[in-house]
């Protein structure tokens, strides 16, 4: 069934490939498990080459004692991500041209499928998956793997050189290369990392745009040369090489937050009222996803609210709250930024919001205390924060908070400077500062 | 796309929502032998989808291995709180019986479920069974067009 329709070399190929391959399953969900290794015996693995780890800490055992060539991973191990194991599996091979490494599980749009296009993993299976579109996928893969010639040869050998720091062996299998008029955007693309890895970025971004005129929408290049404008905060070239980018590809959401960086930083205020809009819109499920819409939602709402679009601003945090999945991480961000903006009285209504989630949590607490304060409700402010203070969970705001409220209270001496030392003892950077709050 | 198009176009205007957009099906119980039902569809995520039967995980207790259930999923998301079973003859949802066949641990308070369909209309499941094996080619065809 698997090799319906396909020539008898290929299938004799791929089985050939396949037959002293070992293969690792990082998963915790048995049922994946189970199916992989059903799949993967169906395309010829032998059984006893099939491994399993329901942790990171144990696939990369497994992966360095065993040199497993292909990994399938969870696309979240536990509390770990799975992609984390393609560095091991790369220092056991670094020519990605015969290993494999696959996610599995990850959110299923186009666009977080990207984040491997960063790296040398080779493919994505999204949830919920079926056996169809795994055994699918990995024909692909195999049938990539399987094809050979000179180029792809050398394109994956200068790879593994310039992965080992292996500049000018590298450099001597491309040069050849360059001689001929096919794949010239790959080549220029590898001349130019070599010189990046030399730290020679004036000459790697000459080759990066060399492979672009070769190939405008070659991936690589596109996505090298906008970090390295970047960097080098040539932001209008940063943004025109994103917009090339986003022409093609889709920009992987853990990244979205950077976009709205680079509209800031490009003075494209209009993207930001766009970018509010259109990451309202998006319906996801994914909880990672719906963070990364929440920071970039924030961000947004900063810049609003700093431009005393008040209305603009209030909207599109609220937004950032309905994404934010209660993350305590993302609530704080919006619940400080409404202390900020002193729109004290919606930060309350929010926080309130989650109290049954994260109310025993130290982080809320603080929270909680600093819109007291703001309420200049000293009461509440010494009830909540001394323990908090005490015990050593407090932040250094709400420090602030606990001892300016002592003093408006008039308590013992002794008492604001016990305080005032529990403070310095957290945060002894700031001791001169806490020191200068209070003279007996 | 011209180079004079590319420099007019800014940022925000390149997002394509499309690339954006994810597939899925939202799913509620009732448990026909302990005669429970749950209907907290944000805390049920489908894992996998077979011939004849589904992987899901989901919160502890709410079925055990050898437990009868009626799975209804939901074509599109629902839009109100939900306090009843939809009946089959319901458009939007789709209605199966189905025994759990396979219970496992997975995580502090969730568990992995496979549930063996008993009762169901083929073609309605392989609609929705197709729709993922669809969505993940076109996830496939896209890394197709970087990788080497």
């Amino acid at each position: 069934m698997i090799f319906e329709d396909m020539k008898p070399k290929k299938v004799e190929a791929i089985k050939k490939f396949l037959a002293d391959k070992k293969v690792l399953v990082v998963d915790e969900k048995k049922t994946t498990r189970t199916t992989l290794k059903k799949i993967f015996t169906e395309f010829g693995v032998k059984v006893q080459h099939i491994f399993i780890a329901d942790n990171n800490s144990d696939a990369v055992e497994i992966i360095n004692d065993l040199k497993i060539d292909i990994v399938f991973a969870d696309y979240q191990v536990g509390n770990e991500e799975g992609i984390d194991l393609l560095s091991t599996h790369m220092a056991i091979f670094p020519n990605r041209q015969r290993a494999i490494f696959t996610l599995i599980s990850g959110p299923n749009s186009i666009a977080s499928s990207s984040l491997i296009l960063d790296t040398e993993a080779d493919d994505y299976i999204a949830e919920p998956f079926t056996s169809k579109s795994i055994s699918e996928s990995f024909l692909k893969i195999l049938e990539r793997k399987i094809t050979s010639s000179p180029f792809l040869n050398a394109y994956h050998k200068t790879k593994e050189l310039i992965y080992l720091n292996e500049f000018e062996t590298a450099r001597k299998i491309i040069e050849p290369l360059k001689q001929g008029n096919n794949h010239l955007d790959e080549v220029y693309y590898l001349e130019g990392k070599i010189f990046l890895a030399e730290e020679n970025t004036q000459e790697a971004i000459k080759l990066f745009e060399m492979a672009l005129q070769e190939n405008e929408s070659h991936y690589l290049s596109l996505k090298t040369l906008a970090e390295e404008y970047s960097k080098l905060k040539k932001w209008k070239d940063a943004y025109t090489h994103t917009i090339k980018m986003l022409n093609h590809y889709p920009i992987n959401p853990a990244n979205l937050p950077e976009l709205i960086r680079l509209s800031i930083a490009n003075q494209q205020y209009e993207d930001l009222v766009k970018y509010a809009e259109f990451f309202s819109k998006l319906e996801v499920q994914s909880p990672c996803i719906k963070t990364n819409i929440a920071a970039s939602l924030v961000i947004c709402s900063r810049y609003f609210l700093k431009n005393k679009e008040r209305d603009k601003g209030v909207k599109t945090l609220l937004e950032a709250v309905k994404h934010s999945s209660g993350k305590l991480a993302i609530l704080e961000k919006i619940i400080l930024l409404l202390i900020e903006f002193e729109e004290v009285k919606l930060a309350y209504d929010i926080l309130n919001q989650f109290d049954s989630v994260h109310g025993e949590n130290p982080s809320y607490r603080n929270l909680e205390i600093q819109i007291d304060y703001c309420n200049r409700d000293i009461q509440s402010v010494l009830k909540k924060g001394i323990p908090l203070a005490e015990s050593g969970v407090a932040n250094i705001d709400v420090y602030e908070v606990v001892i300016l409220s002592s003093i408006k209270a008039q308590r013992k001496a002794n008492s604001i400077m016990h305080l005032i030392d529990k403070a310095i003892a957290k945060f002894p950077e700031s001791s001169k500062h806490f020191q200068s709050m209070y003279k007996e | 796309m011209s180079k004079n198009t590319a420099i007019k176009t800014i940022l925000s205007d390149a997002l394509k929502e499309n690339k954006y957009q994810e597939l899925s099906h939202d799913l509620i119980l009732r448990n026909d032998t302990s005669g429970t039902s749950y209907f907290e569809y944000k805390n049920i995520k489908i894992n996998e989808l077979r011939d004849d039967s589904i992987c899901i995980s989901l919160p502890k207790n709410i079925c055990q291995k050898g437990h009868n259930l009626t799975l209804v999923i939901f074509e599109v998301t629902p839009t109100q709180k939900i306090s009843k079973l939809p009946t089959p003859e319901d458009k939007g949802s789709i209605t199966v019986l189905g025994k759990v066949i396979d219970l496992f641990e997975n995580g502090k308070n969730k568990v992995l479920i496979e549930i063996k369909f008993t009762q169901y209309k083929i073609d309605e499941w392989q609609r929705i069974v197709e729709s993922y094996t669809g969505k993940q080619s076109s996830i496939s065809s896209f890394i197709e067009e970087v990788k080497k």
